[in-house]
């Protein structure tokens, strides 16, 4: 089931808002079709709600963390969704609470431009099949 | 050797030959009859006249014819015999022999001889030798000689065998004849007793050369065939064996017995000489004896005249033996010693049949020497004294010894008596004293004799009143090797003149011996001195124990028991040390050094502790125990201070560990704060500029850029640079904290490197070509994969920060190379720019923290100088290393390695 681009449901979960809102733009731009969330809360329920096709998940939020909606996420055990760890915290910090295993790309949003996490996000869909990479071109 | 003959004999003769010379005449008689040329009547002339009697008898034996021969023997008329019957003439033994020849030989037609007897007309019996010869026709020619006076003859000399066989049976000597086969055809009584044998043993073959023993058997047998072979009589001496094997010396002389000029036997006799051997052995044993002897040996008549005297004698007389027989023994004494001792001496002879003792003698040439003599008288069968017999010894050597010995038992008793002066014990100036007195003996005048000591300036005499010497021998004392003394010895007279001066040798060499005793006596006891008062001055307490008791105990001994040294002595150890007994028996068995500490009770009454260090010596041959000790009272005390110390510091030591404790405590909580600050503060520092960086990039994008004015284009483009730098800057920081506190992990995965290379090096082509740079990759490892253990993201920025450096530091157009390399245990990964070089005195310092090579080219350009001390670190977390090397101007190569495994 090979999707365009424009097909893509991404789910950017992020408490900054103007973060947030530069990452949206940058994937909408590109074409995907793009889900917010400020917190984990919020983004358990649009991620139930939504179905999202990829997830960017941050750690640090109120009310419910990254790691918990992570969890959340992989409990679903009919579909698997990616998702990327799209955060300012250190991979060593990550680990203490979390397993690479779970993630599909870990990227810290300080060394990575939007343009860069946009390109990632794709390198991540192609590798689990969600999109074909001649759509890409 | 004679066979007793039977009187009747019977004689076969041998049948062809010696028949044919018998009948030789019948025979020709014959021929001559045949031949008729001899006249019949002179065969009858010839049987008539001849000397033997003839008969011839039909073959009914009746006589037919005789010759007057017969007739006159027997006493008969030919009338009268013819007619009569062969058997009236024989006696009655011999007509059964000729019976028995009729049957047998007349028959066969053979004559036959035979010894008879026969009767004649007075019955006498005559002895006869008749021979019978049967005649072709029948009948039989009797011939009959008498034979009477051959009988006669024959036994006289029978009689005369016998007569020899009993005197030979009586001799005292072995007597024998043999065949010439050696074979005993006689062997008298003697012979018998002295070989054993009985006639038995012999009569069967038994040859002489079994009793002659097998080492003469040789000889004999030659003997034996010399004899026959020359016919002369042979004397030799055998060892010859008797029956039960014994052997004995015998002497034997045989003779040939000879029979017509033939050897027919052997005549011998044989006599034991045991007895004569023996005696000439001892005969020449004693003879050598006395002339071997080394004493003088000679016999003399009662008068003295020498008859016998032995090579000894005189030589030790300056004789020659010829010169002395029939000498007197005057000639051997002095007239003065006659007179004075050798009178005296043989009339103790004479008296007691013998003497010994001393006598003087003088020798051929007059010199007087001293002999020990020994006398006896020697007497006949009857004991009456026909003779002297006396030995005598040379004992002017022996004397002179004696002389000798008696010097040196003086001498020996000086130099005793010194050495008994020898005494550690006594006072020095006793010994040296003493000895001066003993040193006096050693001089033979000791009345006018005197000795004197003097050592280390005192003097020491053998007298009280001091004279002065006349003649004396001087000695130095000499003790190691330094003279320290004078022995002096002389006379303070003069004494009678000796043959050498006044001192002999002997005595020069004793007060030699004397003055080398007395400078080791004073050394030794110097040593001995030293020792003791290093012993009584020990600050430790020495003790020598003998089954347990006290045998010898040092000054120091008393003063930590706190009591005088003689009052330890014999008492036993136990008093003193506790539990030594113990101790002791516990090394009883060890041969080793063996140490203990204890408690020692003083004598007024104080416990104190004691270190006793124990040893087995050898005390005068018995087995000893050498003891050294201690009084650690003081020390045991300071060591009870130390300990109590010891326990306050460990106490104190426990405190300050806990206050450390829960200062790590504190700090472990504080740490954990920091980490959390860390955590928070990257991740509070990096939002902002995360959202900064974000839409300037969305600013900086090309197509954003045109609707912007120039101006504001430019200040846009050096906002996002900076941002940049913060970015970079910020993430630094916090990487150093990381690595400064520990935290830094890594988060290894396998990877090619390759790919990892080319990867970073596709991220930097904007600012490769922004300056044009040639950027060449070599991989040299000779294959397109390189797969390695790394965490990608912390190498990635090693990467990135080295060549970001290389980008930074090269100048337009220059080349970079970026080469790949394995080797055995390390992938290596060079990065080599052409740039601005790093000072070699700085070259060190780059990988230190915030270092920044200083230069006017290189103050632009920016950063905090943690990128390559980040790097260094990260590359060692992977086990790596990381090194550089540059030349100024020319360019910097930086070297990474990374294990593979």
């Amino acid at each position: 089931m090979a999707k365009t681009i424009k097909n893509i449901k991404v789910l950017i979960v992020e408490d900054d808002k103007d973060i947030c809102e530069m990452y949206a733009i940058t994937f909408m731009r590109k074409g995907f079709i793009v889900y917010t969330a400020p917190d984990g809360r919020q983004a358990i329920k649009k991620f139930q709600n939504k179905i999202p096709d990829i997830v960017l998940l941050d750690i640090m939020m109120p009310n419910v963390d990254g790691y918990q909606v992570l969890k959340e996420i992989r409990k679903n055990v009919n579909k698997y969704t990616p998702v990327i760890m799209l955060t300012n915290l250190d991979a060593n910090d990550f680990t203490r609470e979390a397993q690479y295993d779970d993630i599909d790309e870990y990227l810290i949003k300080s060394h990575n431009s939007p343009s860069e996490i946009v390109e990632k996000t794709i390198e991540v869909l192609k590798l689990n099949k969600l999109i074909v990479d001649s759509v890409d071109k | 050797m004679h066979i007793p003959r039977t009187s009747k004999r019977k004689v076969h003769i041998a049948p062809k030959k010696k028949l044919s010379i018998k009948l030789g005449k019948t025979g020709s008689l014959k021929e001559l009859s045949s031949s008729n040329t001899v006249p019949a009547d002179w065969y009858k002339n010839m049987v008539e006249h001849m000397k033997n009697g003839v008969w011839v008898a039909d073959n009914k034996l009746r006589i037919v014819y005789v010759n007057p021969s017969i007739c006159k023997l027997l006493g008969y008329t030919q009338e009268e015999m013819i007619g009569m019957h062969e058997f009236d003439l024989w006696g009655p033994k011999t007509i059964e022999t000729v019976k028995k020849i009729i049957s047998t030989d007349r028959k066969s037609g053979i004559s036959s001889s035979y010894e008879g007897g026969i009767i004649n007309k007075s019955g006498e019996r005559i002895a006869i030798l008749s021979h019978g010869t049967p005649l072709p026709g029948g009948g039989t020619v009797v011939i009959v000689t008498d034979i009477r006076e051959i009988r006669k003859k024959d036994e006289a000399l029978t009689k005369s065998e016998k007569r020899f066989k009993n005197f030979a049976n009586f001799l005292p000597q072995a007597v024998f004849e043999t065949d010439v086969k050696g074979k005993f055809l006689f062997v008298n009584k003697e012979a018998y007793r002295m070989f054993g044998y009985s006639e038995k043993d012999l009569s069967k073959d038994f040859n002489t050369l079994n009793m002659i023993t097998k080492q003469d058997k040789l000889r004999s047998a030659k003997n034996f065939f010399t004899l026959i072979r020359k016919k002369k009589p042979v004397y030799a001496e055998y060892l010859v064996q008797k029956k039960d094997g014994t052997t004995f010396p015998a002497s034997v002389h045989i003779n040939p017995i000879l029979k017509d000029n033939k050897v027919i036997g052997v005549r011998g006799i044989l006599i034991d000489i045991t007895e004569v051997k023996r005696a000439k052995e001892s005969t020449l044993k004693l003879r050598s004896a006395t002339e071997q002897s080394m004493d003088g040996v000679a016999m003399a008549d009662l008068n003295g005249k020498i008859e016998f005297i032995n090579p000894a004698w005189a030589k030790m007389h300056g004789y020659k033996i010829k010169d002395l027989l029939g000498k007197n023994l005057r000639i051997f004494h002095t007239k003065e010693q006659i007179r004075d001792e050798v009178t005296a001496f043989n009339k103790i002879v004479c008296k007691k049949g013998g003497n010994r003792g001393e006598i003087g003698h003088v020798k051929k040439d007059g010199t007087e020497f001293p002999t020990y003599m020994t006398t006896t008288l020697i007497r006949n069968d009857k004991s009456r004294p026909i003779g002297l017999v006396g030995t005598a010894r040379d004992i002017s050597k022996q004397k002179e010894a004696e002389r000798i010995i008696e010097k040196r038992v003086r001498e020996f008793n000086v130099l005793y008596r010194v050495h008994l002066h020898t005494k550690m014990v006594n006072h020095i100036s006793k010994v040296l004293t003493d000895i001066s007195r003993a040193v006096v003996y050693s001089l033979k005048f000791t009345d006018i004799a005197q000795a004197c000591i003097i050592f280390d300036g005192k003097t020491y005499m053998s007298s009280k009143n001091n004279h002065k010497f006349k003649y004396k021998v001087e000695e130095p004392i000499i003790i190691n090797g330094k003279k320290r003394g004078v022995l002096q010895v002389g006379y303070t007279e003069t004494p009678p003149k000796e043959q050498k001066g006044f001192f002999w040798q002997a005595e020069r060499k004793l007060i030699e011996t004397i003055a080398k005793v007395v400078g080791r006596h004073i050394l030794s006891r110097e040593v001995y001195e030293r020792y003791q008062k290093i012993v009584q001055k020990s600050i430790t307490g020495i003790f020598i124990l003998d089954d347990g008791i006290i045998k010898e105990a040092n000054s120091r001994f008393g003063k930590i028991f706190k009591c005088k040294v003689q009052n330890v002595i014999g008492q036993n150890i136990s008093e003193f040390i506790k539990g030594y007994e113990s101790h002791v028996e516990l090394f009883n068995t060890e041969d080793t050094t063996c140490s203990c500490l204890t408690n020692g009770v003083r004598k007024d009454g104080k416990t104190i502790d004691v270190d006793v260090v124990s040893q087995r010596i050898n005390f005068h041959g018995k087995k000893g125990v050498l003891g050294r000790v201690h009084d650690i009272t003081k020390l045991k005390a300071a060591e009870k201070r130390l300990h109590s110390f010891n326990e306050e510091l460990k106490e104190m030591v426990a405190e300050k560990t806990r206050h450390l404790e829960l200062a790590n405590k504190r700090l472990q909580s504080l740490n954990e704060l920091k980490d959390e600050f860390i955590a928070i503060s990257s991740h509070e520092l990096r939002s902002p500029l995360t959202s900064i960086r974000g839409y300037l990039s969305f600013l900086v994008e090309e197509e954003s850029l045109k609707s912007i004015p120039d101006s504001a284009q430019q200040y846009l483009m050096r906002a996002y640079n900076n941002a940049e730098s913060l970015n970079y800057l910020v993430n630094n920081i916090l990487d150093v904290s990381r690595l400064d506190t520990g935290r830094f992990e890594l988060q290894i995965v396998k990877y090619d490197l390759i790919q990892l290379v080319q990867n970073v090096i596709d991220g930097l082509s904007f600012q490769i070509s922004e300056k044009n740079l040639n950027l060449e990759v070599r991989n040299l490892t000779k294959s397109p994969k390189l797969p390695i253990k790394i965490d990608t993201i912390r190498f990635t920025q090693v990467l990135r920060n080295l060549l970001d450096n290389a980008i930074k530091f090269s100048k337009r157009g220059k080349s970079i190379v970026v080469e790949i390399d394995i080797t055995s245990n390390f992938a290596k990964i060079k990065v080599i720019d052409e740039g601005i070089g790093i000072p070699k005195s700085q070259i060190e310092n780059v990988f230190d923290k915030f270092i920044q090579v200083k230069s006017s080219e290189t103050r632009f350009r920016g950063g905090a100088g943690l990128g390559l001390f980040i790097s260094k670190r990260i590359i060692e977390l992977h086990g790596g290393i990381m090194k550089a090397e540059s030349e100024m101007g020319k360019g910097t190569t930086f070297t990474i390695q990374l294990p593979i495994k």
